[in-house]
């Protein structure tokens, strides 16, 4: 077999090659939002990749400088619009570390079905659009029936159907009613059976095998060194999940596994496994949602908070998102608005990896990589 | 293993996961006509899923958080949703009321019966500017600020979306209640 | 599947130093003391100015801004502290304390940069603070150690105005190139307007 990284000289006698700078613009269908990659490529085969972000950059820090702790909450609801329950999660939870609030456990048992819940919806819009990025349709309108249903209950709940603003310093806005429970242990129901579907159209497919297994591979310590975390940590067989391992929200009371990267097909780090790791998680999210309806204790569902916090101190937390560990650093001086807020979002760290990943990689496979590390624009640029 | 005995897994390959999803859609035509929707006990109900808007509509919830709606003999002129909001799109003027103004009058029973002290000039929101949040219906001390599950109120022109809701006009018929 | 037909070229990549994480370690915590002991003697007395611990949230370690890279060296190679993880690089601008200010924060004129290290071996999180000079602001680059360093100081550069010498690609990242000044500096004046448009506000 050739060595297709090798130019080849002797056979181009006459024939003036040189490198082609294509750029994959910010208007692209398969780059999941507005980013600019710039690829060098000797032909087919590419040199090199420099990602470009900042194109939807809406000034995120600077608007929570200027704003109440409760005013800043829709603002994080808008970076990862695709979850974005787990980024208004945890932004209060970073609150509520510095004001040492004990939340009762009806709030933290709702954060926990509605966390997972969130992580169900994210997960099938990433599967989708994936299968829609390799080539299959099916896929992608099959995950956002069931998205649909999931975004049905959380307007029951809340009101909102995509950017939420529920979740509250202590706990959460409203109570769920006994309607929605019963609408929540309906949808447990009605998933499984659509998720053994979606196996069937895109795990084993032979196309889609061929297309991302042995792609893109990130073996564990790279993916440490550039601080990779969630599905595409996992996906490389190192088991790190902060819900098990740093417990948040009542977690440890939940029997669930991590799932990892085992490399059924394909190898551990390439594109399948960190897809698999995705599909599997969903299994997992239906088995804690299960979990937690059955055994919803009654109570408040938020504590004694104030309306407009002051809390003092300097704190950085971190929870687990779908797409990652989302951290918050958040250095508060007493007053009613925050000094600084930076959110460490796991997709900026996904980004950066695409310039050393895509080397050597054919241009087709560029996107089959974007696709498997589930990147959000909004939640790069902030 | 040997390349021809390759060769021939990977045709059954080719051939068994492509069945399997052409099974999957074969279903998914089945249960449009009716046969074949109940699957591990569960009755997914004959019909397609796709419904044709705008002859026929989803029901939402009742609490959904669509176009805001301020009932203005409820409002006190606190000033708190204006306060509260992140996006700065409500404004409101007001003043003292004069002596002869002052009548002792409060909001109606449903609002609270609190007394109003303050004349309301104007209370313009900006529904372009809206982030549907719901702070403001929050913090409203009389709720008079609602959100109504209006969310087919399109305009042509952006101005067209700042809502004065002294002299509330708007071509969309407005829900009961 | 057929290896010959999915497996694609090898990929060629600059190979920099990349630590290799145990699996076999039992796991201690430490806390942001202990890392403050252990730092003072191996690496002198001098590099540990402060362990801040009595404000509610996080401990954090201050250490002499000249030495971070020897810090977070020690810090990730040492059998003790394994903290082979850098979750995130972040700045903050403090300013001269204002006439009218009733905040309670306890550093003034100082650009503070927080590294947060954490150990997937051992399973604690330390954070490590340096304070520059607000005028002129650098340290060094920790590129060389953890290849997430590079997006995150390019970060704090384009916001802050932080230099960090060493940085294989020291530019702006989220802000057009052309763009002058560092917003979420305290002092910052939004623009008129930018190549002929006007900037909203």
């Amino acid at each position: 077999m050739k060595d297709f990284t090798e130019p080849h000289h002797e056979e181009d006698i006459g024939l003036q090659t040189e490198e082609m700078t294509i750029n994959m613009g910010p208007q692209h269908p398969s780059t999941h939002g507005v980013l600019r990659v710039v690829i060098k490529s000797d032909g087919e085969i590419i040199r090199g990749a420099y990602p470009d972000i900042g194109y939807l950059h809406r000034c995120f820090e600077k608007h929570t400088e200027n704003r109440e702790y409760i005013q800043g909450i829709p603002f994080t609801s808008r970076m990862d619009y695709v979850a974005a329950m787990s980024q208004e999660l945890g932004y209060v939870l970073a609150i509520e570390k510095l004001l040492n609030l004990e939340i009762p456990e009806r709030a933290q048992a709702i954060r926990v079905i509605i966390s997972e819940l969130q992580r169900i919806a994210s997960h099938l819009l990433s599967i989708g659009t994936y299968g829609l990025d390799m080539g299959g349709f099916t896929a992608f309108l099959y995950a956002f029936r069931d998205r649909e249903k999931v975004l049905r209950i959380f307007e029951e709940i809340c009101g909102a159907r995509l950017l939420y603003n529920y979740m509250r310093p202590g706990g959460v806005s409203r109570d769920l009613t006994p309607g929605v429970i019963d609408k929540i242990k309906d949808f447990t129901k009605y998933l499984k059976p659509n998720l053994d579907e979606m196996n069937d159209l895109l795990t084993n497919n032979s196309i889609f095998v061929s297309r991302t297994a042995h792609i893109g591979i990130m073996d564990v310590n790279h993916s440490i060194s550039y601080g990779l975390s969630g599905p595409n940590l996992r996906g490389s067989g190192f088991n790190w999940d902060l819900r098990k391992d740093q417990p948040y929200c009542g977690y440890e009371k939940y029997d669930f596994d991590v799932c990892v990267g085992e490399g059924e097909r394909g190898e551990p780090g390439d594109c399948w496994n960190r897809y698999y790791v995705r599909m599997k998680e969903m299994y997992q999210s239906l088995r804690i949602i299960e979990q937690a309806c059955e055994s919803l204790p009654e109570g408040e569902h938020t504590a004694k908070a104030p309306k407009s916090p002051k809390p003092v101190g300097e704190i950085y937390m971190e929870s687990e998102c779908p797409r990652g560990t989302l951290g918050y650093h958040i250095v508060a001086d007493g007053g009613k608005k925050p000094w600084r807020v930076k959110a460490k979002s796991p997709c900026f760290i996904a980004t950066s990896t695409i310039d050393e990943m895509c080397r050597g990689m054919m241009l087709a496979d560029v996107v089959a990589f974007l696709g498997s590390i589930d990147i959000v624009l909004g939640e790069v640029d902030r | 293993m040997s390349s021809l005995r390759q060769y021939f897994q990977n045709i059954n390959d080719g051939v068994v996961s492509t069945y399997k999803g052409m099974m999957v859609t074969l279903r998914a035509f089945l249960k449009t006509q009716g046969f074949r929707k109940v699957r591990d006990g569960y009755d997914y109900g004959a019909g397609p899923i796709t419904i044709s808007y705008p002859e026929v509509k989803d029901d939402i919830p009742l609490n959904s958080r669509n176009r805001l709606f301020m009932h203005q003999e409820g409002c006190i002129s606190c000033n708190q949703c204006a306060v509260i909001c992140p996006v700065e799109c409500i404004t409101i003027e007001s003043r003292k009321k004069t002596a002869e103004e002052d009548d002792g009058s409060k909001t109606p029973a449903h609002f609270g019966s609190k007394p109003l002290k303050l004349k309301l000039l104007r209370f313009d929101i900006d529904e372009a500017l809206c982030c549907f949040c719901g702070l403001c219906t929050e913090v409203c001390p009389t709720e008079c600020l609602v959100h109504t599950p209006e969310y087919e109120y399109s305009k042509f022109d952006r101005d067209h979306l700042i809502y004065d809701y002294l002299n509330f006009n708007d071509d969309n018929p407005l829900p009961e209640g | 599947m057929s290896e010959s037909i999915g497996r694609m070229a090898p990929r060629t990549y600059v190979v920099t130093e990349v630590a290799s994480v145990p699996r076999s370690v039992t796991a201690s915590p430490k806390t942001a003391q202990q890392a403050a002991d252990a730092l003072k003697s191996k690496l002198g007395a001098d590099v540990v100015k402060a362990v801040e611990a009595e404000q509610a949230g996080d401990h954090f370690i201050l250490v002499d801004s000249s030495k971070i890279v020897d810090v977070l060296q020690f810090l990730r190679d040492d059998s003790e502290f394994y903290c082979s993880n850098l979750q995130v690089v972040s700045a903050t601008d403090f300013p001269v304390k204002a006439e009218n200010e009733e905040s309670q924060r306890k550093a003034f004129d100082t650009i503070e940069v927080m590294y947060a290290v954490q150990s997937y071996a051992h399973k604690h999180e330390l954070r490590i603070k340096v304070q520059l000079d607000r005028s002129a602001p650098k340290v060094a680059s920790v590129t060389s150690l953890f290849r997430s360093a590079n997006w995150y100081e390019r970060e704090c550069y384009d916001l802050l105005g932080i230099h960090f010498e060493g940085h294989p690609n020291h530019k702006r990242i989220l802000l057009p190139p052309d763009w002058i000044g560092h917003p979420l500096r305290k002092d910052y004046e939004f623009p008129e307007e930018y190549n002929g448009m006007k900037v909203p506000l």
